[in-house]
């Protein structure tokens, strides 16, 4: 993006006065910087900080800045949606599986107690039966080493968890150095509320809300006063 | 310590998920006993009452992390001896390092099997019945 050319030639003034500093500096002798010298590369640096702050003003930055600093309440806000969903459906998961469990152990016994009374038939289909009986605690023993495996794969919930807070984390802290540099560059923007855009999706924090429905019978009761 | 199936097992980890991965694995492992805690704050609390035999700890944790808690393990004079295995998912070697030199027994990194589970419990164990 180009300046625009009032900025532009405050820009080129601003090189200019630094070059004329900088050859002051090494034209003379002493090279050890005068505290007139000190005084006048801060005095320089004000000048261009406020020259910067002017520009993201006019450049419509503080805008910007501004839409992006109200969008980080809502990111945050989405990404706690997540670890909070995740963390519902790994528990869902371990709740079956724990079920699963309790089931395939009650298999696993009864094939046993049968063959144990089996064992003084020698009849063939005893022996079939037996068979049949091995096979089902064979299968209960896999079937459970499988149940073993998706409780360990419930561990994305913890290890994406702790990605995500400290997402949460980063964004807090460039909220509030956003917030800091919008304040800087134009302390009255903060007053003017500028609208958040609106995402589409699930909503992600219904507390405090009276435009969003929460559950199944909120839609139902809804579609009820419509006459449905 | 007396039969390893009555071994008291106390699993520090601020996700409700972890805790109960951890404790569906050390039933299946063949170990019934187990406690919970969600931070090392918690969990100092409840060894200082007594009556554990083996701890498992995440490493990032509010209130007072797995570092933390091993330092007032080792500090405390009646848990100084206590087996302290960290499981996190901290993979940094400075991190494994600093675990090591803190006096820690073993350390895993999440994600893990079963069987490491199962390897690391019985060599800790098997050194803290040798000592």
């Amino acid at each position: 993006m180009s300046l625009p050319p009032v900025l532009g030639a405050r820009f080129e003034s601003s090189v200019q006065q630094a070059q004329s500093l900088k050859l002051k500096k090494y034209g003379i002798k002493d090279m050890s910087i005068t505290a007139t010298e000190t005084g006048e590369v801060f005095h320089r640096l004000g000048q261009i900080t406020r020259q910067l702050h002017d520009a993201l003003q006019q450049l419509g930055y503080d805008r910007k800045i501004e839409h992006a600093l109200n969008e980080m309440p809502d990111a945050r806000s989405r990404l706690d949606y997540i670890a909070r969903l995740t963390g519902e459906a790994a528990h869902k998961v371990l709740n079956s599986v724990d079920t699963a469990h309790h089931l395939q152990d009650e298999i696993s016994q009864s094939a046993a107690q049968l063959q144990a009374k089996l064992v003084a038939s020698s009849s063939p289909e005893a022996a079939e039966m037996n068979q049949f009986l091995d096979l089902m605690k064979k299968n209960s023993r896999l079937q459970k080493e499988n149940l073993s495996d998706i409780v360990l794969a419930q561990d994305f919930h913890d290890l994406t968890g702790q990605v995500i807070c400290r997402v949460v984390d980063m964004a807090s802290t460039l909220e509030k150095q956003l917030l800091q540099l919008l304040l800087e560059t134009n302390p009255q923007a903060h007053g003017e509320k500028v609208l958040p855009v609106k995402l589409a999706g699930p909503v992600v924090a219904s507390n405090g809300r009276s435009d969003v429905v929460t559950n199944q019978a909120q839609v139902d009761d809804l579609l009820e006063s419509f006459g449905f | 310590m007396g039969n390893s199936a009555d071994i008291k097992f106390l699993i520090v980890d601020d996700f409700s998920t972890m805790r109960r991965i951890m404790r569906n694995l050390l039933k299946e492992i063949g170990y019934n006993n187990a406690d919970e805690a969600e931070d090392g704050y918690v969990a100092f609390n409840k060894l200082v009452g007594g009556g554990f035999d083996f701890v498992i700890s995440d490493i990032n944790m509010p209130n007072m992390n797995g570092f933390e808690l091993l330092a007032q393990i080792r500090a405390e004079p009646s848990l100084k001896l206590l087996p302290v295995l960290m499981v996190t998912a901290e993979a940094k070697k400075e991190d494994i390092v600093l675990a090591a030199q803190s006096g820690a027994s073993g350390y895993i990194v999440k994600p893990f099997t079963k069987a490491t589970l199962e390897d690391k419990l019985a060599r800790i164990l098997l050194k803290a019945k040798a000592a």
